[in-house]
């Protein structure tokens, strides 16, 4: 028999996990500081939407940095959470302002470009298999070692999540030129 | 045309895996070699969509996780009743709390708090002051005062407990407001419950979301429907708590509140009674695996 109280996870193990990119642990995360978070941005002028939007930016922000293991914990996870919360959402307040000086029409044009770069690109992702677009995620965003990707994904060995990472990263460079040319993606 | 090596550089310096040393001869490198600038901005930007696409699957992942009502502007049917709960509370042992009180706020994490004060004094967004009713349900008591310890040690845990958040909330309203230390509404026995959940989700995929809700019809009941469970009655924040057991792939349910035991059958969606389990051999066990 397993006997399970529901207050036995601590701190210290959500965030091994979450540096060990365990997506499990952080939905836990999301859930546990929901309502914390959306209040910060809810009782500071933002709406239901926003509130979300943020929180789960900032919670990417702070899942990429634990991944990564760019990050020492020198106070609460929540806490640390919390402050890219605030950060995140004072930007989205300056942007909003910036908006209204009629900063409008420059902001579109600088956007255009790079969203239809982001369209093409995600276009390209899209065509990979399931395998090589993990592959490349978790080397580029999530930074993880080529032994924790081998793990995660039940690759031999370090070895093979290598050679696949560089196949796959290979394949794509070719999906994106093969439709674009080279000169499109520089400034 | 950069060599082979160059461009096994180039992918670990977007990677972020060049030490700071490697880092800043490869930058070198990097403006002295145009072919391998085009290149880089090239793979940049890839690098980028792929982290985008990341990003954004991360973000419909979180965008389907179920969560507990979010907290409007207003005031909800759910904090106005916990509030008449607080209040009702107050007025009737109002001196006994205070002595209460001063006992339970020593034990908050000055030092957590502290950092939250400080990040809300660079902030400009500030919280406001009328939130102060909504803040006495939001801001919990600190972790060191989690539920069990206080309910083993206080005949009164709710109104303290309750109280000891008025109080909190009042010291703490002369600064520059959200001086709450945030992880301590983690103890709320809410989200306790969903913290029992996801080592379930570890291990045998079962969630149990639980919810607080008042009904004229329920004073005293529980629910379980849509992989919820719902609590019917004025259940005090951070007061009760939800035990599993799992053995042969079944899980059997308790919960746990004001010194009782209460036994939750998952069968059916119907709404049904809670009542107190008499066993006292299970009720034994129940203390034994609790730990009180």
């Amino acid at each position: 028999m397993v006997f399970r109280s529901s207050s036995g996870m601590n701190e210290k193990e959500i965030f091994e996990r979450i540096c060990k990119g365990d997506e499990k642990a952080l939905e836990f995360l999301y859930q546990k500081y929901y309502r914390m978070m959306t209040k910060l941005v809810i009782t500071n002028s933002g709406t239901e939407e926003e509130a979300r939007d943020v929180y789960q930016d900032a919670l990417i922000v702070f899942w990429q940095k634990a991944t990564s293991g760019n990050l020492v914990l020198t106070s609460k996870m929540s806490t640390y959470i919390y402050s890219i919360c605030q950060n995140l959402w004072r930007k989205e307040l300056d942007r909003k302002k910036r908006l209204s000086n009629e900063e409008k029409d420059t902001a579109v044009t600088l956007d255009t470009d790079s969203a239809e770069r982001e369209i093409i690109l995600a276009k390209c992702i899209d065509q990979l298999g399931e395998t090589c677009k993990k592959v490349l995620m978790f080397y580029y965003f999530e930074e993880m070692s080529m032994q924790d990707i081998a793990d995660k994904l039940g690759f031999a060995n370090t070895d093979t999540a290598k050679t696949k990472k560089y196949k796959c990263k290979k394949k794509l460079d070719e999906l994106v030129k093969a439709q674009y040319s080279e000169q499109d993606f520089l400034d | 045309m950069a060599s082979e090596k160059d461009l096994e550089l180039l992918d670990q310096y977007i990677g972020n895996r060049l030490t700071p040393q490697e880092k800043t001869s490869f930058e070198q490198k990097l403006e002295s070699d145009a072919s391998l600038k085009n290149e880089f901005q090239f793979q940049q930007k890839i690098v980028s969509g792929i982290r985008n696409a990341r990003a954004g699957e991360l973000k419909s992942m979180l965008n389907n996780i179920p969560v507990s009502s979010i907290p409007t502007n207003g005031t909800s049917v759910l904090v106005k009743v916990g509030l008449s709960v607080v209040v009702a509370g107050l007025v009737g042992t109002g001196a006994y709390f205070f002595l209460r009180n001063d006992e339970t706020v020593e034990t908050q994490e000055p030092i957590a708090a502290e950092v939250i004060i400080e990040e809300e004094r660079s902030a400009e967004v500030a919280e406001p002051q009328t939130e102060s009713a909504d803040q006495d349900i939001l801001v919990p008591e600190s972790a060191e005062a989690a539920t069990p310890v206080e309910e083993k040690q206080n005949p009164k845990p709710a109104e303290t407990s309750q109280a000891t958040q008025d109080i909190e909330q009042k010291q703490t309203k002369p600064s520059v407001l959200d001086v709450y230390e945030p992880s301590d509404e983690l103890e709320s026995a809410n989200q306790s419950a969903i913290e029992g959940s996801i080592k379930a989700n570890a291990e045998t995929t079962s969630s149990i979301v639980v919810e607080t809700l008042t009904d004229k019809k329920y004073s005293f009941h529980y629910q379980f429907k849509d992989q919820k469970l719902f609590l019917y009655g004025t259940f005090e924040k951070n007061l009760y708590e939800i035990l599993e057991f799992f053995s042969d792939n079944k899980r059997t349910m308790f919960l746990f509140y004001r010194d009782n035991y209460y036994l939750l059958n998952e069968d059916g969606e119907k709404v049904k009674p809670l009542d107190p389990i008499g066993d006292a051999n299970l009720l034994k066990k129940l203390k034994d695996f609790r730990g009180n």
